[in-house]
C-alpha cells in the first residue's frame, strides 16, 4: 500500500524481542564484567531504548496512516504461512489499522515510559536483567496480540502476555516469606486459564463455522454465516466475553487482579493497569461484528461490565493497601469499557482504554514513588501528610486523581462521559437506564475512593511519625516519568474535546457494522449537557464526601475494618467463596475423579500395555539371531504376500 | 539400422551426485597423507563437498529434468529427499570422529565409505529406472555392510555385518528377480511404464514382479516381516554407522517406494493392499517389541521399524497429503534418528553400555546431551512443538482423507504405545543415576550436530509451513505432473 510500509511492523515487533533476548543472554554477563553500575545502566538503556524505538516506528506508521484516506487505512502483512494442513491454513499475519496502531502506540509509548521508570525503581534489585528480559518480552507479546491478523496469532500473544504476567507477578520469589507472591502468580495464571478455555472454544467454533480464522474474513462474513445460527452466534460471543473477562478481570473472574499487585509496581502499572488487562476490551472491539450478531450477549456484556464497575468500586473504598485501591479501581474502570462495548459504543470503550492507560499508569507509578520513599510499606492508614516530603509525586498524582475522578478538562472526564452518554442513549439494551444509574453511582464512588486515597496519603495528618529513614523522593528517572505522564494526561485532556477526531479516526474499525445506529441508539448524542452535568455532579459530590470524611485520617469504625467496611474489604466474601468452591470443593471433586477415573483409565492403559508387552515377548523367539531363521521368516513373508495376491485377485 | 542418436545430457542434474563421488575420491586420496589420529582435513573436505552438492541440489529445486536417456530424473521429490540425505551425511561426518577415535576405530575409509553410500542413495532418489535404482541400492548397501563391520575386533560388529550382508543379498535377489519379471511383462525397467500397461496378458507377471520388488525394498525400509536384521545390525554396528544408516537407508528406500507407488498403485489394486498389511504389521510389531527392549539401540531399531510402518500409511493413502506427509516425515525422522544415535554414540564413547538403564540420570553427566535427547524423544513420540508431531498429524490426516480409518486408528493407537517407551526413557534421563558416573565433556562438533538436530526439529515444529509447502509441491509434481515415458523401441517392438 502506498505510504503505509507494512514491513515497519516487523521492526516494531523485532525490537522488543531482540531486547528481551539481549537481556536474557548477555544481561548477567554484562553486570558481572562491566560492574553493577555500568551493566545495569546498559541493560536499562537497551530495555527502554527498544520500547521507545518501537514507539518511534509505530509513530511513523501512525503519521503515514493519517495521511491516507479513511478507506485505505488498513493493510495486512503476511509474514509466512504458519500452518497448512488440509483445510486449515493459518498464516502469520499482522494487521495494521487505526485500532491496532492505537494500541501499538499505547503499548510502546506508555510502555516505554514505564521502562524508563523501572530503570530507577528496580535499580537496586539483584535480578535486574531478568526483570528487563520479562518486561521487553511482555512488550513483544502484547504487540503480537494487538497486531495479530487472526485468532491464532492473537492467541500466541494472548498466552505470551499471560506468561509474562505470571513471571512478573511472581518476580520476587526468592525469599521463603514471599510464598504469597508465587501463590498470587499461580492464582493469576490459573484463573486466566478459564478465560483462555473460552477463547479456544470460541476459536474452534469460529473455524468450524467460517472455515477461517482471519479477523478480516470473519468480520466480513459474520452476517451471512451467523444469520441463521443465532445460538452459535450467542455462544461465540459469550465465549469471547469469557475470555475477555479472564484477561480483563471482570466478574466472575476478576479476583486474580488484586493479588497480582504482588509484582513490582512498574509491572502493575504496565501490565495490570495500562495494557494487558485491556486486551479483553480490545478483543471484543476487534471482532465486534460477532458480538453484534448476538444482541443478548451484548446485553450480558453491558450488564456484567456495569456490575463489575460498581462492585469493584465498593470494594476499593475499603481497601487499606495503596496498590490494592488502584487494582480495584482498575477492575472498576475496565467495567466501564465493557459497558460501552455492550451497548454498541465500541469506540467509547477504546477511548476509555486510551485515557485510562495514561492516568492509571500515572497513579500506579506515583504510588510506586510513595512506596520507594516509605520502604514499601503500603498501608495507607499509616501514611499521611506526605505532600511536603514528596512534592513532585503529590503534584503528579493529583493530576491522575482529577483525571480518574472525571473532572474536566482532564482526559478521564471526556472518555467517561463518552461512555455514559452512549449508555444514556442506548436502545438495544433495554435495561440501559439501570446501567446508566449504576454508571453514575460508580462515578461518584470512584471520585470518593480516589479522594480517600489521595487525602490519606498526602494531606491527612500523619499517623506515625517515626520512619526508619528520611522520607524523600528518589531517582530522577522515576520523577521525570511522573512529570511526563502528568503532562500527557493534561495535554491529552486539552486535546480531547476533539473527541470527535478520535471517534472519526476509529470509525472504520470500531463502528458497528451489522446493527445500525438506529437499532443501537435512540439518538446520536442527545442529552449531552444533562449527562455531563449529572456525571460532573456525582464526581464533585464524591470528592466532597471524600475530603469531608478523610480530612483527619481514617475515622472509626473504618480504621478497624469493622462491620460493613470489613465485608467490603474482604470483597464481600467473593474471594472466600471462590476459594471454597474453586480450591476446596474443586480439590475434593478432583480427588473423587482421580479415584474413579484413574483406576478406570489405569485398567485400560495397563491392559493395552500388557497386551503390547505380551506381543513383544511373544515375538522374541522370532529374533533368534540365526541368519537361517531370519531368511526363513523373510521367505514366509514373501509367501504371505504372494498368497495375498490370490486372495485379493491379481489387480 | 538407425544412426545412433546421442541423447541430450543435462549435466546439472548429475551435479550433486557427481560432487559427492568426487568428494569421496578426494577424501580417499587425502587419507593416504594423514596420520590416523588427524582426520580433520578429511572431514572438512567432506563437509565442503556436501555443501557444494547441496548447493547444486538446491539449484535443481523446482526443475523437472529427465536426462541420460530418461535414466535420471531431477524433480522436487528427489531434491528434497536428496537434501535430507546430504544433511544426514553432514551430521554423521560432524559427530563421528570423536567416537571413532575413542573406540580405536582409526580406519580412514569410514569417510569415503559414508560418502559413497550417500552417492548411492542420491542415485536411488533421482531415477525411475529400476536398473539405475538397483546400482544405487547396491552402492549404498555394500558401503553399509562394511560400515557395520568396521569394528573388526568386536565379534558383535562382525556378526552384524555378515548378517546384514547375507540377508541383504537375499533381498537383492528378490528385487532383481522382480525386475527381470517386469522386463518380461513390459519390456522395460522404467517404473513409469507400469501405470500405462494395459496388456491383460501380462498382469500375472506384473503382479509377481511388483511383489518381489516390494520385498526387496521392504527389507531396506525394515518393514515387518522383512525387518529381522534391523535390531541385530543396529545394535552390533558402530553407533555412528547405525546413526547414518538409520536415516539414509530409510530415506532412500522410501523415496523409491514413493515413485513406485505413484506408478504401480493405479495399475494394481493389490499394491495398496500389500502395503496396508506391511504397514499395520510394522506399526504393531515395531512398537510392541520396542516396549520390551532393554538396550537403547535395539529399542531405537524397533522404533525405526514402527516409523517405517507410519511412513507406509502415507504410501497406502497414495494421495498428495500422504506423499507430502512422508516427505516431511522423512526429513524430520532423519534429524531425530541421527540425533538420538549421536547421543548414544556419546554414551558408547564414554565406555558405558547403551542400555536403557544406563541412560537414567543422563542429566547428571551432561545436561546438554540430556536436553537434546529429551527433545529428540519427544519428537519421536510425536509431541508438539516438535516436527514429529506434524509428521504424524500429516500421515494421520492422509489416511483419513483416503478413508483408511482402520489404518488411521492403528497409527494413533500404536503411537500411544510408542509414547510409553519414549517418554519413559525421557523421564528417566532426569532421574537420579543408578550409579555415580563422571560428567562428560561433549566435544564441540558433537554438540553442534546435536544442536542442529534439536533446533531443526523445533524449527520445523513451530514453523512447519516452509517444508510442508515444499513437500506438497513435490508430491503434486510426482503424482500429477509426472510426464509419460517416451515410447522406447521396446514398446515399438510390441
Amino acid at each position: 500500500m502506498e505510504g503505509l510500509r507494512s514491513d515497519t511492523i516487523l521492526w516494531v515487533l523485532a525490537l522488543p524481542l531482540a531486547g528481551s533476548l539481549f537481556h536474557a543472554l548477555l544481561g548477567g554477563w554484562l553486570v558481572r564484567t562491566l560492574g553493577e553500575r555500568t551493566g545495569k545502566w546498559l541493560i536499562g538503556a537497551v530495555g527502554t531504548g527498544v520500547a521507545l524505538g518501537a514507539f518511534a516506528f509505530g509513530w511513523q506508521l501512525f503519521q503515514a496512516m493519517l495521511a491516507l484516506p479513511e478507506e485505505a487505512r488498513r493493510t495486512t502483512y503476511l509474514l509466512t504461512d504458519w500452518i497448512r494442513v488440509g483445510d486449515l491454513r493459518v498464516p502469520i499475519e499482522f494487521v495494521l489499522d487505526p485500532l491496532s496502531i492505537l494500541m501499538t502506540l499505547i503499548v510502546t509509548g506508555v510502555g516505554g515510559l514505564i521502562h524508563l521508570y523501572a530503570t530507577g525503581y528496580m535499580a537496586e534489585d539483584e535480578d535486574y536483567p531478568r526483570f528487563f528480559t520479562y518486561f521487553n518480552l511482555f512488550i513483544f507479546f502484547m504487540l503480537v496480540l494487538v497486531l495479530a491478523g487472526n485468532f491464532l496469532v492473537m492467541f500466541v500473544g494472548w498466552e505470551g502476555v499471560g506468561l509474562c504476567s505470571y513471571l512478573l507477578i511472581g518476580f520476587f520469589y526468592r525469599n521463603a516469606e514471599w510464598k504469597s507472591n508465587t501463590d498470587a502468580a499461580n492464582k493469576a495464571f490459573i484463573v486466566n486459564r478459564i478465560g483462555d478455555a473460552g477463547y479456544l472454544l470460541a476459536m474452534f467454533l469460529v473455524f468450524a463455522l467460517f472455515g477461517t480464522l482471519s479477523f478480516a474474513q470473519v468480520n466480513a462474513q459474520a452476517l451471512p454465516v451467523l444469520r441463521e445460527a443465532s445460538l452459535a452466534a450467542t455462544a461465540i460471543a459469550l465465549l469471547l466475553f469469557l475470555a475477555a473477562a479472564g484477561k480483563s478481570a471482570q466478574l466472575p473472574l476478576y479476583f486474580w487482579l488484586p493479588d497480582a499487585m504482588a509484582g513490582p509496581t512498574p509491572v502493575s502499572a504496565l501490565i495490570h493497569a495500562a495494557t494487558m488487562v485491556t486486551a479483553g476490551v480490545y478483543l471484543l472491539v476487534r471482532v465486534h461484528p460477532l458480538l453484534e450478531m448476538a444482541p443478548m450477549a451484548m446485553g450480558i456484556v453491558a450488564g456484567v461490565g456495569a456490575l463489575t464497575a460498581l462492585f469493584a468500586a465498593t470494594i476499593a473504598i475499603a481497601q487499606t493497601d495503596l496498590k490494592r485501591v488502584l487494582a480495584y479501581s482498575t477492575v472498576s474502570q475496565l467495567g466501564y469499557m465493557f459497558l460501552a462495548c455492550g451497548v454498541g459504543a465500541f469506540w467509547a470503550g477504546m477511548f476509555h482504554v486510551a485515557t485510562h492507560a495514561f492516568f492509571k499508569a500515572l497513579l500506579f507509578l506515583g504510588a510506586g514513588s510513595v512506596l520507594i520513599a516509605l520502604h514499601h510499606q503500603g498501608d495507607i492508614r499509616a501514611m499521611g501528610g506526605l505532600a511536603r516530603a514528596l512534592p513532585i509525586t503529590a503534584a503528579t498524582m493529583l493530576v491522575g486523581w482529577l483525571a480518574i475522578a472525571g473532572i474536566p478538562p482532564l482526559s478521564g472526564f471526556w472518555s467517561k462521559e463518552a461512555v455514559l452518554l452512549s449508555v444514556y442513549n442506548a436502545k438495544l439494551v433495554t435495561f440501559a437506564p439501570v446501567l446508566f444509574g449504576v454508571g453514575i453511582l460508580t462515578a461518584g464512588l470512584t471520585a470518593a475512593y480516589m479522594t480517600r486515597m489521595v487525602w490519606l496519603v498526602f494531606f491527612a495528618p500523619p499517623a506515625h511519625q517515626e520512619h526508619h529513614a528520611p522520607v524523600r523522593e528518589r531517582y530522577a528517572t522515576v520523577l521525570s516519568v511522573l512529570g511526563l505522564l502528568a503532562l500527557g494526561s493534561v495535554l491529552f485532556g486539552w486535546l480531547l474535546p476533539s473527541e470527535k477526531a478520535f471517534h472519526e479516526f476509529l470509525k472504520p474499525v470500531a463502528e458497528p457494522s451489522i446493527l445500525t445506529q438506529e437499532q443501537l441508539f435512540f439518538s446520536e448524542a442527545a442529552g449531552k449537557g444533562l449527562v455531563f452535568g449529572i456525571a460532573l455532579g456525582a464526581a464533585v459530590l464524591g470528592i466532597l464526601f471524600g475530603v469531608a470524611r478523610y480530612r483527619r485520617g481514617v475515622p472509626e469504625p473504618e480504621a478497624r475494618l469493622a462491620g460493613v467496611w470489613g465485608a467490603a474489604h474482604k470483597q464481600w466474601g467473593y474471594d472466600g467463596v471462590m476459594r471454597a468452591v474453586g480450591v476446596n470443593l474443586g480439590g475434593a471433586f478432583a480427588l473423587v475423579l482421580s479415584v474413579i477415573v484413574e483406576s478406570l483409565i489405569d485398567l485400560v492403559v495397563n491392559a493395552v500395555g500388557a497386551l503390547a508387552r505380551s506381543v513383544g515377548n511373544w515375538l522374541r523367539p522370532l529374533q533368534s539371531g540365526y541368519v537361517r531363521s531370519y531368511a526363513f521368516v523373510m521367505m514366509l513373508g514373501a509367501l504371505l504376500l504372494l498368497a495375498a495376491a490370490f486372495v485379493y485377485g491379481l489387480r | 539400422m538407425e544412426a545412433f542418436v546421442k541423447p541430450e545430457i543435462e549435466w546439472s542434474a548429475l551435479a550433486p551426485m557427481g560432487v559427492v563421488v568426487a568428494t569421496a575420491l578426494l577424501t580417499l586420496i587425502l587419507e593416504l597423507f594423514l596420520p590416523p589420529t588427524r582426520r580433520t582435513p578429511m572431514i572438512a573436505v567432506g563437509l565442503l563437498g556436501l555443501a557444494i552438492a547441496a548447493y547444486f541440489q538446491t539449484a535443481l529445486w523446482q526443475s523437472f529434468v529427465l536426462t541420460f536417456g530418461e535414466m535420471l530424473i531431477a524433480d522436487s521429490l528427489g531434491a528434497v529427499l536428496s537434501l535430507a540425505v546430504l544433511g544426514a551425511t553432514a551430521l554423521t561426518l560432524l559427530f563421528s570422529e570423536d567416537y571413532l577415535q575413542a573406540r580405536g576405530l582409526r580406519y580412514g575409509e569410514f569417510y569415503p565409505l559414508v560418502l559413497f553410500a550417500s552417492a548411492g542413495a542420491l542415485a536411488m532418489l533421482t531415477t525411475t529406472n529400476l536398473m539405475v535404482m538397483f546400482i544405487g541400492l547396491e552402492m549404498l548397501s555394500l558401503a553399509l555392510y562394511v560400515l557395520s563391520g568396521l569394528s573388526r575386533t568386536e565379534a558383535r560388529s562382525e556378526e552384524s555385518a555378515l548378517k546384514y550382508f547375507l540377508l541383504g543379498a537375499f533381498a537383492s535377489a528378490f528385487l532383481l528377480y522382480g525386475m527381470a519379471l517386469m522386463y518380461g511383462a513390459l519390456g522395460t525397467v522404467d517404473i513409469r511404464d507400469v501405470a500405462f500397461s494395459t496388456d491383460e496378458a501380462s498382469v500375472a507377471l506384473l503382479t509377481a514382479s511388483a511383489i518381489l520388488i516390494l520385498i526387496g525394498l521392504a527389507f531396506k525400509a525394515s518393514l515387518v516381516p522383512f525387518h529381522l536384521w534391523t535390531p541385530d545390525v543396529y545394535q552390533g554396528a558402530p553407533t555412528v554407522a547405525t546413526a547414518y544408516m538409520s536415516a539414509v537407508a530409510k530415506v532412500a528406500a522410501f523415496g523409491v517406494l514413493i515413485r513406485l507407488t505413484v506408478s504401480v498403485a493405479p495399475a494394481l489394486e493389490l499394491w495398496g493392499a500389500l502395503l496396508w498389511q506391511l504397514s499395520i504389521l510394522s506399526m504393531v510389531v515395531g512398537n510392541a517389541a520396542a516396549l520390551v527392549q532393554r538396550d537403547a539401540k535395539r529399542m531405537l531399531a524397533y522404533s525405526s521399524v514402527a516409523h517405517a510402518g507410519y511412513l507406509t500409511v502415507g504410501l497406502v493413502s497414495a494421495n498428495t497429503t500422504g506423499v507430502a506427509g512422508m516427505i516431511y516425515y522423512l526429513v524430520a525422522y532423519s534429524l531425530m534418528t541421527v540425533g538420538a544415535f549421536a547421543v548414544l554414540s556419546l554414551m558408547a564413547r564414554a565406555g558405558d553400555a547403551t542400555t536403557v538403564d544406563a541412560l537414567q540420570g543422563l542429566y547428571r553427566r551432561s545436561p546438554l546431551a540430556a536436553h537434546a535427547m529429551a527433545i529428540l524423544l519427544l519428537s519421536l513420540a510425536g509431541i508438539p512443538p516438535t516436527a514429529g508431531f506434524w509428521g504424524k498429524w500429516y500421515l494421520f490426516f492422509a489416511a483419513v482423507e483416503a478413508n483408511q480409518w482402520l489404518l488411521a486408528g492403528v497409527l494413533a493407537l500404536t503411537s500411544v504405545i510408542g509414547a510409553a517407551y519414549y517418554l519413559r526413557l525421557a523421564f528417566s534421563l532426569y532421574a537420579e543415576p543408578r550409579e555415580a558416573t563422571p560428567a562428560w565433556r561433549v566435544p564441540a562438533p558433537v554438540a553442534t550436530a546435536l544442536l542442529a538436530c534439536v533446533l531443526g526439529l523445533i524449527g520445523l515444529g513451530v514453523l512447519p509451513a516452509r517444508l510442508t509447502d515444499a513437500a506438497r509441491h513435490a508430491a503434486r509434481q510426482v503424482i500429477v505432473e509426472q510426464p509419460a515415458p517416451t515410447p522406447t523401441d521396446a514398446h515399438a517392438r510390441k
